[in-house]
């Protein structure tokens, strides 16, 4: 039976009972990036891989400090880059080879302020590698608000769209003799989800929305109904289906739904609504190898303003990860 | 459904349009269309939505049967759609490859499968009519002999599946499509072996390539009595999706002498990475293809744009039962353009005395409608009365893009269905016309950039790329406002070109601005009359949001890179300087005057 809770961040600590863990954490221009591994005793794990996109170390140099500074010798700083996701890949695997002695790991993943992208390599780095006694945790810090302090109707998340590359992992099974359809798990940065889908003209279209129980906050799920409609009025015919923010299965499952709706087609996923639902699509591609996920790099993001803690945390697991 | 419920100017990827529609819609005339399917090799360049897949799909077999009413293998031609999309060939796994030895074969494998997988999807597509049997007999050879042989010299060791002996010629083409796509998918299951691997992982599997597969492969179909005894165009579509090693494979593609049996039709939008090939070599036009341009056709000659896009709306308006024209589809705002017309008769009245240009209709053109728009200023202190409405300025402002020209159409017709309720639509109204361009110009330049807060720093350190081609918009459309409603002898500009060599950094953001579509390149004779310079046209999509007059093309002004950079630092402070020194004074000599600053 899978591993579901909604705890507060004080709580946290007491829920770690597998210790000692291998965390693994995403430093980010997001505050959220120490939520969860503030609340962590540095003596409950044996190492702390502290990744960071150094592409972007001027805007996130100042909380990996912080978060090595944590786990001191226990830290190792592992380079990722939004531009380079192969190099970010590369020493992602070198980093988690590191202080195997063979016998199982209990990774525990902080996946608050990973990219998708970084989150989705990840994912597939730990099921090719690890042993299937490891375990993981995941781990899960909910935004108090997005766009803090901007009103409703001008919040941005981020702007321009750069490259748009299959994820590193997931390349899909696409036939050249079928039709594409594009799955979009739609979060809030409405104009980027509208150039990925202008730059990629598939044949079908489906927008998946944040189910209202199935949402982080009620506040949180009336702002994506407004993002969600934005996006709507862009386009023509397209498919809409709801799934889970916060359950990655739940995601899952929704995922599989849809792609059952248009079978005999190509299907794409770009997930990018909250790291739960990220872990989610992962899922549903590792059971369908045919699923390609795709990722479309921001040219830029609110670094200032893009979002406040909450104080809650979600703990979950994912006990077939391993299993191969 | 009833046809005049429906959006008569929604847009639909070509791809998904049946034949009939695309036939009916398409509009040939007032484009270089007709120097496309001819035996070369071409490469289509223009900006997205400017028609290049609707070209395309009007070239494919099952469209032209219907224009030249016969068979296929009657055609003058036979063309093949090849889309490319975003991630169905540049797959993230292909970085592993590169600069270790297989990577030009193994990319140029993967590209030949998928062509030549599209080749068969094409003929099942093209509902070839087989009344006599004896296209299926031909096919029948084809299948069990040259194909067979073809994939065998390439290493490919399963057998072909059996197919009964009544079965249709389409089962062949699928079977084929079918044996074409498994190949090409255990090509991507060695990618996923390579994806997390640093070292080099050994191909087992077949390898086909352009001249020992996919040519001799249509040289055999050619043959065959249901194909035309005709030249074959491979259309490549958004081959900006391409990676650089499959780029350089395809520029290899045009390099060969092909073209008596295959000629590439490439199109491209900006983004195509090189033209060199995998040896170095750069492929040139005339000499291995043609260019077509479609963008140059708007810029060149702007009366064969407006009037392709009016013979674009009036089919869409009579497929979709509407009696109206273009022109009274969208009215303009009647009352702006008779004040307009009064200003414009009263210019003409004080030629004689005030006149500047050769003809009183020239002053009447060029000034009417800017000082109409001075006027809205002085007695509201608001520009933003000015009315975008009419055909002719909803065509100005989609800047040679039939696609903006029908999304911002059927925003439209949306909008006034909303507000009709049940009553057909006679006519957009000027005010919804002039709500969505407004609407449409602030998220164009918003969508890329953050919109600027009122207690924004003037000055920023360290400014990025895309914040320089921020305040270098906001600073030209400044500028461009501000000689709108100044005495100018020109007031209608939206172009700048340089007087000095403008540097790296400037030259950067102007690129990014032109990928973006906020400018499009062109030339320009250079001040000293020896030779030609770039121009860089802002979007006419961006007129709405600094109310500017979008139905005048020869303006443009001269400046030096110093005041661009000024404009790029800060936009403020860029327009502050053109008002206390003037606009040409401060253009012409914005390094000594910057420096003199100091």
């Amino acid at each position: 039976m899978a591993l579901y809770k909604k705890l507060s961040l004080s709580e946290l600590p007491a829920q770690l009972v597998s210790s000692p863990y291998v965390l693994i954490c995403s430093s980010s221009f997001e505050e959220r990036c120490l939520s969860i591994p503030g609340r962590i005793d540095p003596g409950a794990v044996t190492h702390a891989l502290v990744c960071e996109n150094e592409d972007l170390r001027e805007v996130v140099g100042t909380n990996t400090g912080k978060l090595i500074e944590r786990f001191g010798g226990k830290s190792v700083h592992v380079p990722l880059r939004t531009d380079n996701p192969v190099y970010g890949a590369d020493n992602l695997q070198k980093s988690l080879a590191m202080g195997t002695s063979g016998g199982p790991r209990n990774y525990l993943i902080d996946i608050t302020t990973f990219t998708h992208e970084g989150l989705l390599i990840l994912l597939s780095l730990l099921r090719r590698n690890a042993n299937p006694a490891d375990t993981a945790l995941f781990a899960y810090n909910p935004a108090k608000d997005y766009a803090v302090g901007i009103p409703q109707k001008d919040k941005w998340l981020s702007k321009g769209i750069g490259e748009i590359r299959s994820v590193l992992g997931y390349p899909g099974s696409l036939w050249p003799s079928r039709r594409s359809h594009l799955i979009v798990l739609v979060g809030y940065e409405v104009d980027r989800a509208g150039m990925l889908i202008d730059a990629y003209e598939p044949s079908a279209v489906s927008l998946g929305l944040g189910g209202e129980k199935e949402s982080v906050s009620e506040d949180l799920y009336k702002l994506n109904i407004v993002f969600h409609q934005r996006l709507k009025e862009k386009l023509n015919n397209v498919n809409e289906f709801t799934f889970s923010c916060v359950n990655a299965y739940s995601t899952k499952e929704a995922i599989e739904r849809q792609i059952r709706a248009f079978a005999g087609y190509n299907t794409v996923l770009a997930p990018m609504n909250t790291k739960i639902s990220s872990v989610g699509a992962a899922l549903a591609a590792f059971a369908n190898e045919s699923i390609q996920l795709c990722y479309a790099q921001a040219e830029h993001y609110n670094y200032d303003k893009y979002s406040s803690p909450g104080e809650e945390c979600v703990l979950f697991d994912v006990p077939d990860l391993f299993a191969k | 459904m009833d046809k005049q419920k429906q959006n008569p100017f929604a847009v639909q990827t070509p791809e998904g349009i049946e034949a009939r529609d695309v036939v009916s819609l398409f509009v040939t005339e007032y484009t270089d269309f007709h120097n496309i399917p001819k035996v070369g090799h071409t490469f289509l360049n223009g900006s997205r939505g400017s028609g290049k897949s609707m070209i395309f799909r009007y070239l494919e077999p099952d469209c032209q049967s219907l224009v030249e009413k016969k068979p296929v293998h009657e055609l003058p031609y036979y063309a093949v759609y090849i889309g490319i999309k975003n991630t169905d060939l540049k797959l993230t796994e292909l970085v592993r490859l590169e600069k270790k030895h297989a990577n030009l074969i193994l990319n140029e494998h993967f590209m030949t499968v998928y062509i030549a997988s599209k080749v068969f999807s094409s003929l099942r597509k093209a509902n070839i009519d087989d009344a006599d049997g004896s296209f299926v007999a031909a096919i029948k050879s084809f299948y069990a002999e040259d194909f067979s042989e073809l994939l065998m010299r390439g290493g490919w060791e399963s057998s072909l599946p059996e197919i009964g002996g009544a079965a249709p010629l389409r089962e062949f083409f699928i079977t084929m499509m079918g044996v074409l796509d498994s190949i090409y998918l255990d090509a991507i299951s060695y990618l996923r072996k390579v994806a997390f691997v640093e070292n080099i992982v050994n191909f087992t599997g077949p390898l086909f390539g352009y001249l020992d597969f996919l040519l001799p492969m249509i040289r055999k179909l050619k043959a065959l009595p249901f194909m035309p005894k005709a030249p074959v165009f491979l259309l490549i579509d958004d081959a900006d999706n391409l990676n650089i090693t499959q780029t350089k494979i395809l520029n290899t593609w045009v390099s060969h002498r092909t073209t008596t049996e295959v000629s590439l039709k490439i199109a491209t939008q900006q983004g195509y990475k090189t033209y060199r090939t995998v040896i170095g070599q750069r492929i040139d036009s005339p000499h291995d293809y043609s260019e077509v341009n479609i963008s140059d056709v708007y810029t060149s000659s702007k009366n064969k744009y407006r009037e392709r896009v009016g013979k674009i709306v009036k089919r869409r308006l009579e497929i979709y039962e509407f009696d109206q024209t273009p022109d009274e589809m969208f009215p303009p705002d009647s009352e702006q353009e008779g004040k307009i017309r009064e200003i414009a008769e009263r210019i003409k009245a004080e030629w004689e005395t005030d006149g500047r240009g050769f003809r009183p209709g020239d002053d009447a053109l060029r000034y009417a409608r800017p000082d109409f728009i001075k006027s809205l200023r002085g007695a509201s202190k608001s520009g933003s009365t000015y009315n975008y409405a009419g055909f002719d300025q909803l065509v100005h402002i989609s800047s040679g893009i039939v696609r903006y020209f029908l999304e911002a159409a059927s925003l439209m017709y949306g909008e006034e269905c909303s507000k009709s309720s049940s009553k057909p639509v006679v006519c957009i109204r000027p005010a919804v016309q002039d709500k969505i361009v407004r609407q449409l110009a602030d998220e164009f330049l918003f969508n890329e950039f953050e919109k600027i807060t009122k207690d924004e720093k003037i000055e920023e350190a360290n400014l990025d790329k895309l914040k320089k081609l921020r305040n270098m918009i906001m600073a030209l459309g400044g500028m461009f406002q501000a000689i709108l409603l100044s005495n100018a002898s020109e007031r209608r500009v939206f172009s700048i070109a340089f007087s000095d060599e403008p540097d790296e950094e400037i030259q950067e953001v102007l690129s990014l601005g032109v990928q973006y579509g906020y400018f499009h390149r062109s030339t320009i004779g250079n001040k000293e009359g020896t030779g030609r310079t770039p121009l860089y046209i802002l979007s006419r999509r961006l007129a709405p949001h600094f109310t500017l007059d979008p139905t005048g093309f020869a303006g443009y002004k001269f400046l030096m890179s110093g005041a661009i950079a000024e404009a790029m630092r800060s936009p403020k402070k860029f327009l502050a300087n053109l008002k206390s020194h003037g606009i040409d004074e401060y253009l012409e000599n914005a390094q000594g005057l910057l420096f003199g600053e100091g």
